[in-house]
């Protein structure tokens, strides 16, 4: 058994010379929320295709659950719920006749399955509306509440908060929230919108020009990024040992064998400089730092901007 | 059975259906309008139902056929519903499948219209020999000529169906095929537009005393279509790179950084 849900090994996708996804090793573990984070291009949507079959890969491989996809659509495919681009729905029908088709063809069982999954996305059920006259958020809901219908146990949602206005956004954001942690779901979500995934995934991948740069918990981002003291040392496994023996201090990380971050602003860090040359090491750099995530994540894809 | 069912729940207020009962009236018109000529000649019930009957089979049908089997295939490609299709998952071939088994009832439905439409154009003008065997039996034939229709067409609603982007080539093709089964040749007997009408219609090849049908020549014509049909349907994958229909209405997300 996998332990993780989604797992890529080299995932590559070639169009012509040009590689839209290059060797991705990307991992899902079990409840929940990846965010895929990359600017336009960079391989989000391909990416998310190649999960689904819906694009076959130049080389490399995808498992769901453990099991290589190519071959096992079947028993694979109704486990997962999908928004992949734009919501693409029968003009012609309602809401509750678009997803009356989908539900005769995956045989959901529930009989109230439609009435559930409109009514979590704020949709009403016998609307007579159809879904030509609707406006985009209205389309993105239905289109989360097809991907949500039978109840998949992993969801893979490509910019789901496209079209949205604000406040749908927010009531987005917390219903993905509420499946991650009330359902048990697994959720792949994309976006080019950095502070949406940061107040949503609990794991980040950073995608740009088809490599996955960064793959982090967000928990491990937040802590690299606060507020810090930098000391450049010769030797940080020693620094490390005097900080703890000396100053009673454990709020620190090792970054290399030559930077360490203090995290408790609080210290004489005077002091702890003339301790560290006092025990024979050599510093080079103290300064305070912060670092913003998306300073981070400028520094991760190159320095361009972000949303 | 779900792929046919969830085919039947696409077509509430779909305009290929209002379109195809639009050609079904204009065919019981243009079956009908002879029966108002002073042309000398008795006009009866059979007579233009037989006129209804050609008119289905030569002029509107095939096209009809074609256009509405190719235009429900393309829709999945311009609606964008493909990919949510693939990942429940349903494979293609068993899509379209289910939209020829549709097309097929529709065909079925499209010819009972134009049936009831040519009756009651007949009894509004009280034309003689409209007694129930009469009636019984033409029903008969315009259902079965509609649907041998449908095979003969078959190959080229399978190519509209298989190559969205070439829906309005083959409904042309179609349109033309049919139309020279309004020609009389003795080579006619294996062209599969004119084998229906050989099976079906009464009148075919009367007058032309050069030419002599055979019906055993039409059904072995529309059994080598059917089979080629199958062939074609087996051999072709209904290949995504091939059709880049997108919808002209499609909504354009703002992207990007």
């Amino acid at each position: 058994m996998s332990r993780y849900i989604v797992e890529t090994r080299g995932l590559t996708k070639q169009y012509g010379t040009q590689k839209s996804v290059a060797d991705l090793h990307l991992h899902i573990a079990p409840g929940r929320i990846y965010g895929l984070l990359g600017r336009n291009g960079a391989g989000k949507t391909t990416t998310m295709k190649m999960l689904l079959g819906l694009t076959r890969p130049t080389s490399g491989e995808v498992f769901l659950w453990g099991t290589p996809l190519p071959g096992h659509e079947k028993e694979l495919l109704p486990r997962i719920g999908s928004l992949i681009e734009a919501p693409g729905f029968y003009p012609n029908l309602t809401a509750t006749e678009n997803l009356r088709i989908f539900a005769a063809l995956r045989g959901v069982p529930n009989r109230h399955a439609i009435r559930d999954a409109l009514e979590l996305v704020g949709l009403p059920y016998r609307d007579k509306k159809l879904f030509s006259q609707y406006s985009m958020g209205m389309k993105q809901r239905l289109a989360i509440a097809l991907a949500v219908m039978h109840d998949p146990e992993l969801l893979i949602l490509d910019e789901p908060t496209n079209g949205l206005d604000p406040i749908g956004i927010a009531e987005m954001r917390s219903f993905i929230r509420r499946l991650c942690e009330e359902r048990g779901k697994t959720i792949l979500i994309s976006s080019h919108i950095l502070s949406e995934i940061s107040l949503l995934a609990d794991d980040i991948g950073i995608l740009d020009h088809g490599v996955l740069l960064e793959e982090e918990s967000l928990a491990v981002l937040e802590q690299n990024s606060r507020k810090h003291i930098r000391f450049a040392v010769s030797d940080t496994a020693r620094a490390a040992a005097i900080l703890e023996q000396q100053f009673q201090e454990t709020a620190f990380s090792i970054q290399d064998d030559h930077i360490l971050r203090l995290y408790n602003l609080d210290v004489p860090a005077g002091r702890m400089v003339t301790a560290f040359v006092k025990n024979g090491l050599e510093v080079s750099e103290v300064c305070t730092c912060e670092e913003s995530l998306e300073d981070h994540f400028k520094q991760v894809t190159g320095g361009e901007g972000i949303a | 059975m779900h792929v046919v069912l969830a085919e039947l729940g696409k077509l509430r207020r779909y305009g290929m259906v209002k379109a195809g009962c639009l050609v079904t009236i204009l065919a019981a018109l243009y079956g009908f309008a002879p029966a108002l000529a002073r042309d000398g000649v008795q006009k009866t019930f059979p007579l233009v139902m037989n006129n209804l009957l050609e008119s289905n089979c030569i002029y509107f049908f095939p096209a009809m056929i074609v256009l509405i089997g190719g235009c429900m295939a393309r829709r999945e490609y311009t609606d964008n519903t493909l990919k949510n299709l693939q990942t429940v998952p349903l494979s293609l071939r068993r899509l379209l499948l289910g939209k020829l088994a549709v097309l097929f009832f529709m065909t079925v439905g499209f010819s009972v219209l134009s049936f009831l439409l040519g009756t009651a154009l007949c009894f509004a003008l009280g034309l003689p020999d409209a007694a129930l065997p009469a009636l019984a039996e033409w029903l008969a034939r315009i259902v079965a000529g509609n649907l041998l229709v449908f095979v003969e067409v078959l190959p080229l609603t399978l190519l509209a169906s298989l190559f969205v982007e070439g829906v309005y080539a083959c409904t042309a093709a179609a349109f033309v095929y049919g139309f020279f089964a309004s020609m009389e040749a003795a080579m006619l007997n294996y062209y599969p537009a004119k084998a229906v009408l050989i099976l079906v219609d009464p009148r075919c090849g009367v007058g032309y005393d050069f030419v002599h049908y055979s019906p055993a020549s039409a059904v072995l014509t529309l059994l080598a279509v059917l089979l080629g049909s199958a062939v074609l349907f087996a051999l072709v994958h209904p290949g995504q790179g091939l059709n880049k229909v997108k919808s002209p209405k499609k909504a354009t997300r703002a992207k990007g950084w």
